[in-house]
Parts: structure tokens; C-alpha cells; sequence
């Protein structure tokens, strides 16, 4: 959150938490989404709570201004749209992100490398939309064929994660 | 009495507008709850509508998937108020042009008898803010915001002009729809969505 943050100061009308791109899973994406959303609860309660000086630690350790911690502590949200990207190859990946808060959902490889991409990008977009219908979901999931799905790689197997790229230059 | 107002959640702004709203409910004191809805069992449970500003194609294209594009334009023929807003006026309109791409064949709600021309202002960059006026509904300063805006080129007979700005239609109201080509729920001036809380309250009173 506190990247975000940084970013969203810098200007930034828009946020993209990144998984991990290219690689037909999606456990990163939702692994950053859930702390996001953790730090994001923890802060509205201690804006709740009143306790302005923790915000004002917050604001040091995210080295941002107090105004947009409070703001966003106040929301329980971003202050600006937040979509969520890498990973994503089936609809179903991007109703679950969907239902974990996010605005909306980005796909690339998922789509263009599937030889199903426009039936394929048709029921990503049906599952995104209507992400909190159950029956509308598994009829986009229905929509596109498991098998032809990118198989989803390991993470752990990565010789090098996109979260880490660029951070020890 | 309450109101229960929806704000079309397909795509667009729809938190702005369900704080805009509530924050019209509050000032003038009127019960009621607003909620974005994206089905046809809760558009037809509503007073009122909002169908806010995004990208028209994307809203029409995704409402006609699960039929409430049928159920609005029911409801809005029977006399429930709707107020489109960019976008959502484009959706209401009869016929519609893009300034550039010429043809759109979009799915329309065809209840507004204008003559709309899609990106009218330009592109996203060309996107301003402008003193509106308002007068014959008591809103004489308002503070236009025109992101990619459409804007109007003529009406039918039946159709009420609320506002012009450089020569160009840019608010009508037809009975009980309104449309704008710019964003009230982007400023903190609440008085167009008051105007059109009272509208749907005189609705449901009468």
C-alpha cells in the first residue's frame, strides 16, 4: 500500500497491483490484493479509533503525506481506481479478484495466448462485470474450454519474480 | 414514503453518483436508499435511475447481455424518472453519431428524440470544465464538468432544452428524463441531483 500511495501522490489516476504477468496463475495477484486490503483495514480501524498520531507514524513510514493516509484511511479504500493484473487466464480468476475489492481486471497474456481469445476475452469481460452473480460467472466460465486455460506456472520456480525486479538497482 | 434509487452499475461513475445522491437525499431531508444495480430484478424494483457517465458501448453492450437494457426502457416508458449523464444520455438518445467514426450502431434505449453526436468536444485531452446555465429549473450557475463529452445538434418537438454551451445542446429534458452531456457527480454541487430526487419524489406522489 505504501508504493500505491507513493504513486497516487506522484500523480498517479489510476493503480495496477501487479501479480505475477505472463504466467497463467494468479495466486501473486491475489497474494498482493490480500495485503493491500489487510493494510487498508488496518488503517481505517486506527482512523476509527481517532488516534491521529499513529496515522501520523504511518504517513513517516510510507513517507507520504499525512493528507492522503488520513484520506485514504477514511475511504477504507484507495483513492483512486485500483485494477488488478498478471495471472489472470480464466473468468473465474477474475471474478475472485473482483470480489476481493479490485475496480477492475486486466488481462494480457492470458487472452492473447489462448487460441481461444475472443471467446475467451468475451466471458472474462461477462465474469468481470458480473462478478457477484454466481449463475452469470459459470456461464462465462462455462464459455471457454478448461483445457485450453494457461497452464498455470509455479511461482516459486521463477528465476526471477516481477515484485523483485528493478527493487536492488 | 422512501425512494430507492439505482445508479446503472455496468461500468462508469458509479460510486460518484451514489454519493452525490445520498448527499441530495440528506439535504433535502427525503428518506431513501441508492444503490448501483445491474439486473433486471432490481431495476424493476426502482423509483428512479441514474445511468452515469463511462463508455456508452461498454454499458449498452453489457446491460443487453442479461436483458435490463428491456427492463429500463419499460420502466422509463411507464414513468419512472431516469437522469443519464454522458454516456447515459447518449444511451437514452434516438440516433447517434461519433464526430469522427461517423456510424456507432450501439445498442440504444431510443426514448430521447435527439440528434446526439458522440466526442462532440474532441478527445479525452480537449476535456474542460465550463459556467453552465440553467435557468428554466432554478440552476442558474453550474459548474459543467465535459469529459469527452457528446453534445446535441437538434430535438424533437417534445423535448425540453435545460442548457447551451457554445452553441451546443448540452442538457434536455423530456417529461421524466433528464439528460446531461456533462458530469454533476464530479463537483460538490449537489443541486442537479436534488432536482432530480424531487422529480422521482413527485413521481411516486402522484
Amino acid at each position: 500500500m505504501s508504493e500505491s500511495l507513493r504513486r497516487i501522490e506522484e500523480g498517479a489516476a489510476m493503480i495496477r497491483t501487479k501479480g505475477e504477468p505472463g504466467t497463467g496463475n494468479v495466486a501473486e495477484a491475489v497474494t498482493h490484493i490480500k495485503k493491500v486490503n489487510d493494510e487498508l483495514r488496518l488503517i481505517k480501524a486506527i482512523y476509527d479509533s481517532g488516534d491521529n498520531q499513529d496515522l501520523v507514524r504511518i504517513a513517516r513510514e510510507f513517507k507520504v503525506s499525512y493528507d492522503i493516509v488520513e484520506e485514504t484511511a477514511k475511504l477504507g479504500r484507495l483513492p483512486v481506481v485500483n485494477f488488478a493484473a498478471g495471472g489472470i487466464a480464466t473468468p473465474a480468476d477474475a471474478a475472485y479478484l473482483m470480489s476481493l475489492g479490485c475496480d477492475g481486471i486486466f488481462v494480457g497474456s492470458g487472452i492473447f495466448n489462448a487460441s481461444d481469445a475472443k471467446e475467451r476475452a468475451r466471458a472474462i469481460v461477462l465474469a468481470t462485470t458480473f462478478w457477484n452473480e454466481s449463475e452469470k460467472v459459470k456461464e462465462a466460465q462455462k464459455m471457454i474450454d478448461e483445457r485450453q486455460s494457461m497452464l498455470g506456472l509455479d511461482v516459486k520456480t521463477l528465476e526471477l519474480r516481477m515484485q523483485e525486479r528493478g527493487s536492488s538497482a | 414514503m422512501s425512494l430507492n434509487i439505482g445508479v446503472l452499475a455496468i461500468q462508469g461513475d458509479v460510486n460518484e453518483n451514489i454519493t452525490s445522491t445520498e448527499t441530495a437525499l440528506k439535504e433535502l431531508g427525503i428518506n431513501g436508499t441508492v444503490k448501483g444495480v445491474k439486473t433486471s430484478e432490481a431495476i424493476s424494483h426502482l423509483d428512479g435511475l441514474i445511468i452515469p457517465g463511462g463508455e456508452s458501448t461498454t454499458i449498452g453492450q453489457l446491460s443487453l447481455v442479461n436483458r435490463s437494457l428491456k427492463t429500463i426502457k419499460e420502466k422509463i416508458e411507464n414513468g419512472m424518472p431516469v437522469f443519464g449523464i454522458c454516456a447515459g444520455m447518449i444511451m437514452l438518445s434516438k440516433t447517434v453519431n461519433d464526430r469522427v467514426v461517423g456510424k456507432t450502431n450501439q445498442p440504444l434505449l431510443d426514448l430521447l428524440d435527439i440528434k446526439l453526436e458522440r466526442n462532440s468536444f474532441g478527445r479525452q485531452k480537449e476535456s474542460f470544465e465550463a459556467d453552465i446555465c440553467m435557468n428554466s429549473i432554478n440552476i442558474p450557475k453550474f459548474n459543467g464538468v465535459f469529459i469527452r463529452a457528446p453534445s446535441i445538434s437538434d430535438t424533437g418537438s417534445d423535448v425540453e432544452v435545460l442548457a447551451k454551451f457554445d452553441n451546443k445542446i448540452i442538457a434536455v429534458k423530456k417529461q421524466n428524463i433528464i439528460g446531461t452531456a456533462f458530469h454533476p457527480e464530479l463537483t460538490e454541487d449537489v443541486s442537479l441531483h436534488k432536482y432530480f430526487v424531487n422529480l422521482i419524489k413527485k413521481s411516486k406522489t402522484s
